[in-house]
């Protein structure tokens, strides 16, 4: 420590630039911790609430169905809800969920104010919908908000919370229609096997579910997914940063060993050792990162809380507390202090072992003029005396070189793989929508299929259908019920035909079809919310989602409810239906709409995330360019001299730089090529979809120019500081 | 261009009849502040004629290479006024003081300062560059022709890396003189070199003085500064003494 403090005195700044620099770098590996910070919130809420293992809708159950339920092997305990959709006054659905507040043992709603309802006419609601005192109007009825709060599974809907029997009262007594299942063995299948369990027992009375049932196994939440995609993202970028880090504090620790060769020349001169010269050597270098990690890691956890809050925030609404990922922590400290070991010893070896007579002439580190390539570009007189500088300098010290090139490289790498990311994301957000032609989709509010498929007949450019999830392969699908002479849907067929009417055959999502080996002519083993059902492949089409597509007869038939359907495409955007249940209708314009919202966030987090990097390795460039001004000092100040202004010596480092620059952009934009494909590939393995990769090709000049602006900027702030000191005081230092 | 060329008498604008070349008054450089401030020079009054090879003796910390420093214009007095050719350089600003410097005044330091990228050849074109409007071709023609003037027409294409001590210095001569500044200031420039070499690197300056070069010469070696126009003797960062010697007045 003494030594580094001595070291510290010598040249501040340059050593406050690489702390700052490192310490920025290993906060950048906090990003890092971002999924266990956000997972950490989010399985809190989950055990606080209680959160159920199986969620499914179901026609109305009656006690006794329940309490056979409750027997079932393997299940823990099971409870049912009433859920409606009902009209607030100003015209606006929202869901009202009927639950026993006293007896609640799963998803039990938390309060942020007041009190659970204790009357018929009282209601607890999401926060954002009401606040306690007020009075609501829900299908006509009016009741007291006594409470707001609600649940983890909630928490995206605004939701009204009532008393069972109010609900099933104001659904026309229709019962409860949702299960909530608690498992004791909650792996997959166990959850699949209770589910086949249930359909049985509901089947007696000829109950059916009315959704397909979601499995939350082993513990997981509902977005666990959602986190771990982004979490595969950030982990990519966090990698990228720890890139920057070793770059850097390998550089760093080169310099400040190299310098010293003239110092440790002497020392050896005088009988020193080689062996404690070398462990004081290290310890500088020791000294400097341990500084860095005391001001990174809190900055790490900075950055991870930071960034987590965004995540979840926009994605579920809630705000997470403080957290931190120790594993994160303790690695990222134990790697860089390792890397600083490593990097010193070498430095520290080299330095001891440079003959001696070469080391005391020299001033800083290795002549120029001591390798065959110094010889070589000395032989070459290309360009002006400027130029000729700028290139020995970077072939002088060509580690250094290869630093700054390697994080130039970084930065832009980062700043090209975002908006290739974005542009990959919204073009296949398009390409989801490209089969369809309809203008607005209007969908049933409650589970199961409310209406007749007869509500749109004589109405020209309107059909009705389904639309359902189910699933195929272990894969999470939509299913669509359509007419078969369709004009909302073109499945641009790129194997196979379209289905033929009342068929037991589908046309599936191309993408999905190859990633799980499917085939025309195969026959699919199709799980809905009614059991298990099987359908020929006809056709395969270009469609980029995870869909199967059927005659809406048959699959209504397989649902259940012949004849029935919950889901009407139509070319207006305000199509004029009267329905015989609560509905909503979305033009493709608001979807395109919701659509770019969610992108925006998407971009938002990654763009803060790309942003960090970016940064870090433009600190780590200047920093990189700081050690090599100070090294270089005296040939500046002979420079200055000789008559140089400070424009001369600006042209002489934008020169160094720009080739840097250039080099560092290309490899840069290859890096963010190749990781936006890596991206996206491993996007498209995790959901079996294609995505396809769209190079944000516009970007390129926005980022050759910014790499550009910024290495003249960082010229510019460099010499500045050179020009204060008179040339006599900075030669002196010299000698 | 040749070597008689190089050294035909100085192009730049001319003193005025009489007056000096380098006029000081009142010098005063002073680093830091109160207790801890450590004086480099003080109160000095000085005046070299056009022409003239001025030595600056004086013991080690008497302020030597502070004065060399303010009137080659590479370090700024903390007060008193320094007029060299004519022109106000104490005031300057630092990108006109370095423009200034280019064109009027060549520097040899004792540790020579050249730059370790660049050949002889090109070290001694850089000041070409800086200092004055050449053409390419003129300017590796005249630093060529420099080189051959201090002994090192063979060396040109060497690193400073693969010369010795003695060399490097020339070069260095060489850079401060291919401009034909109207001042040289040379701060110990024998000090790195045996005696035979140290001679004829004197000899080198002395002989620009008759083509009307004005050099001021800060030496340790009593036995050069005796062949000077004039020895200026320093103590405790003051004028002791000036002596005239006549040979060159
Ligand atoms: N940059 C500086 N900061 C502080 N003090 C300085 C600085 N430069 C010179 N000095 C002080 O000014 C005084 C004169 O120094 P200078 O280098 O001019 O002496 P000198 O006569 O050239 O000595 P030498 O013969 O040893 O070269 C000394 O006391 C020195 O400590
Ligand atoms: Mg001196």
């Amino acid at each position: 420590m003494r030594s580094m403090l001595r070291q510290f005195r010598r040249a501040p700044g340059r050593i406050l630039a690489s702390i700052f620099a490192l310490a920025l770098a290993v906060g950048a590996i906090g990003v890092l911790a971002i999924p266990t910070v956000s997972k950490g919130t989010l399985r809190e809420a989950a055990a606080r609430d209680g959160l159920a293992d199986i969620f499914v809708d179901t026609t109305p159950l009656g006690p006794a169905q329940l309490a056979l339920i409750n027997q079932l092997d393997n299940v823990a305990a099971a409870e049912a809800e009433a859920t409606i959709a009902v009209r607030m006054s100003d015209g606006f659905l929202t869901r009202m969920i009927g639950l026993d507040f006293a007896a609640q043992t799963m998803d039990i709603v938390q309060l942020s104010a007041g009190r659970m309802p204790a009357a018929a006419d009282e209601v607890v609601t999401s926060e954002s919908l009401a606040a306690v005192g007020d009075r609501i109007v829900a299908n006509s009825v009016s009741y007291d908000v006594v409470g707001t709060g609600g649940t983890l599974w909630w928490s995206q809907d605004d939701v009204v919370y009532a008393d069972l029997e109010t609900v099933t009262a104001l659904g026309g007594n229709q019962g409860s229609n949702r299960l909530l299942i608690t498992a004791s063995d909650d792996g997959l299948s166990e959850l699949r096997s209770i589910a086949d369990q249930v359909r049985v027992v509901l089947q007696t009375d000829g109950d059916t579910f009315t959704t397909f049932p979601v499995y939350l196994p082993d513990g997981s939440t509902p977005i666990d997914q959602d986190i771990q995609q982004v979490s595969t993202l950030i982990g990519l970028l966090g990698i990228m940063a720890g890139l920057v880090a070793l770059v850097l504090l390998a550089s760093t620790t080169n310099t400040l060993i190299t310098e010293r060769t003239r110092e440790v020349a002497v020392m050896r001169a005088l009988g020193g050792r080689s062996r404690p010269l070398r462990r004081r050597l290290r310890r500088i270098s020791l000294g400097i990162t341990t500084v860095a990690l005391v001001i990174g890691l809190p900055l790490g956890i900075l950055i991870s809380n930071f960034i987590a809050r965004m995540v979840l925030e926009e994605f579920i609404g809630i705000t997470p507390d403080f957290a931190i990922d120790w594993r994160v922590l303790a690695g990222s400290a134990v790697g860089v202090m390792l890397g600083a070991r490593l990097v010193a010893a070498r430095a520290a070896r080299r330095v001891t072992k440079l003959p001696l007579a070469e080391a005391l002439r020299d001033r800083e580190g290795a002549p120029f003029g001591g390798r065959w390539t110094h010889r070589l570009a000395a032989r070459v007189p290309v360009g002006g005396l400027l130029g000729r500088m700028a290139s020995r300098a970077s072939l002088h010290r060509p580690a250094r070189t290869l630093a700054v090139v390697v994080q130039i490289a970084a930065a832009v790498g980062a700043a090209f793989l975002i908006p290739s990311l974005a542009t990959s994301v919204n073009n296949f957000n398009s390409a989801t929508h490209e089969p369809w032609s309809s203008q607005s989709v209007t969908s049933a509010r409650d589970a199961g299929l409310p209406f007749p498929e007869s509500v749109t007949a004589g109405m020209a450019d309107t059909e009705s259908g389904i639309y359902v999830e189910g699933e195929l392969e272990e894969w999470q699908i939509d299913l669509y019920g359509l007419e078969v002479d369709t004009e909302m849907f073109d499945p641009m067929l790129t194997d196979g035909r379209w289905v033929h009417p009342a068929g037991r055959e589908a046309v599936a999502s191309a993408g999905f079809a190859e990633r799980n080996g499917l085939e025309v002519g195969d026959t699919l083993v199709v799980d809905l919310a009614s059991g298990r059902f099987e359908y020929e492949l006809v056709g395969l089409s270009d469609d980029f989602s995870r869909s199967l597509y059927l005659d809406r007869t048959v699959l209504a038939a397989d649902l259940g409810e012949p004849g029935m359907v919950n889901t009407i495409w139509s070319m207006q955007e305000h199509p004029d239906l009267v329905l015989p249940a609560a509905s909503r209708t979305i033009s493709a314009a608001d979807l395109a709409a919701d659509d770019a919202a969610g992108r925006a966030a998407i971009v938002l987090i990654f763009g803060a995330i790309g942003v960090i990097v970016a940064g870090v390795a433009a600190l780590a460039v200047l920093s990189s360019m700081t050690v090599s001004l100070f090294e270089r000092r005296h040939e500046l100040a002979a420079l200055q001299a000789l008559g140089a202004r400070r424009r001369r010596l600006r042209g002489l480092l934008v020169r160094e730089l720009l080739p840097l620059g250039a080099i560092g952009l290309v490899g840069g934009l290859a890096l963010g090529a190749l990781g936006t494909r890596g991206i996206i590939a491993s996007f498209e393995a995790s959901n079996a979809v294609d995505i396809g990769v769209v190079d944000a090709v516009g970007s390129i000049p926005f980022i050759a120019a910014g790499t550009f602006v910024a290495l003249v900027l960082l010229a510019l702030l460099t010499v500045r500081s050179a020009g204060r000191r008179p040339v006599t005081v900075t030669l002196r230092g010299a000698a | 261009m040749n070597a008689t060329a190089l050294l035909s008498p100085v192009p730049v604008a001319p003193p005025t009849a009489g007056a000096s070349l380098v006029e000081a008054r009142d010098l005063t450089r002073i680093w830091g502040k109160g207790d801890a401030s450590q004086i480099g020079v003080s109160g000095v009054d000085l005046d070299v004629r056009p022409g003239e090879l001025v030595a600056v003796i004086g013991p080690s910390g008497s302020g030597k290479s502070t004065l060399g420093a303010l009137i080659a214009g590479i370090d700024r007095p903390t007060s008193g006024s320094l007029v060299v050719s004519g022109t106000r350089i104490d005031r300057m600003k630092t990108d006109q003081l370095a423009a200034w410097r280019g064109g009027n005044v060549g520097i040899v330091f004792q540790d020579f300062h050249l730059l370790p990228t660049l050949t002889a050849v090109e070290n001694v074109e850089l000041a070409l560059e800086l200092g004055s409007r050449v053409g390419r071709r003129q300017r590796h023609q005249a630093a060529l022709e420099a080189l051959e003037l201090v002994g090192l027409g063979g060396h040109a294409h060497k690193l400073p890396a693969q010369m010795s001590g003695g060399e490097q210095q020339r070069v260095g001569i060489a850079r401060a003189t291919v401009t034909r500044p109207a001042l040289i200031v040379a701060d110990e420039p024998t000090g790195a070199l045996d005696q035979a070499n140290g001679h004829a690197v004197f000899d080198l300056l002395a002989g620009l003085t008759r083509t009307g070069t004005t050099v001021v010469f800060i030496t340790h070696d009593l036995n050069l500064a005796d062949a000077a126009d004039r020895v200026v003797s320093m103590i405790d960062g003051r004028v002791a003494s000036v002596d005239e010697r006549g040979a060159g007045s």
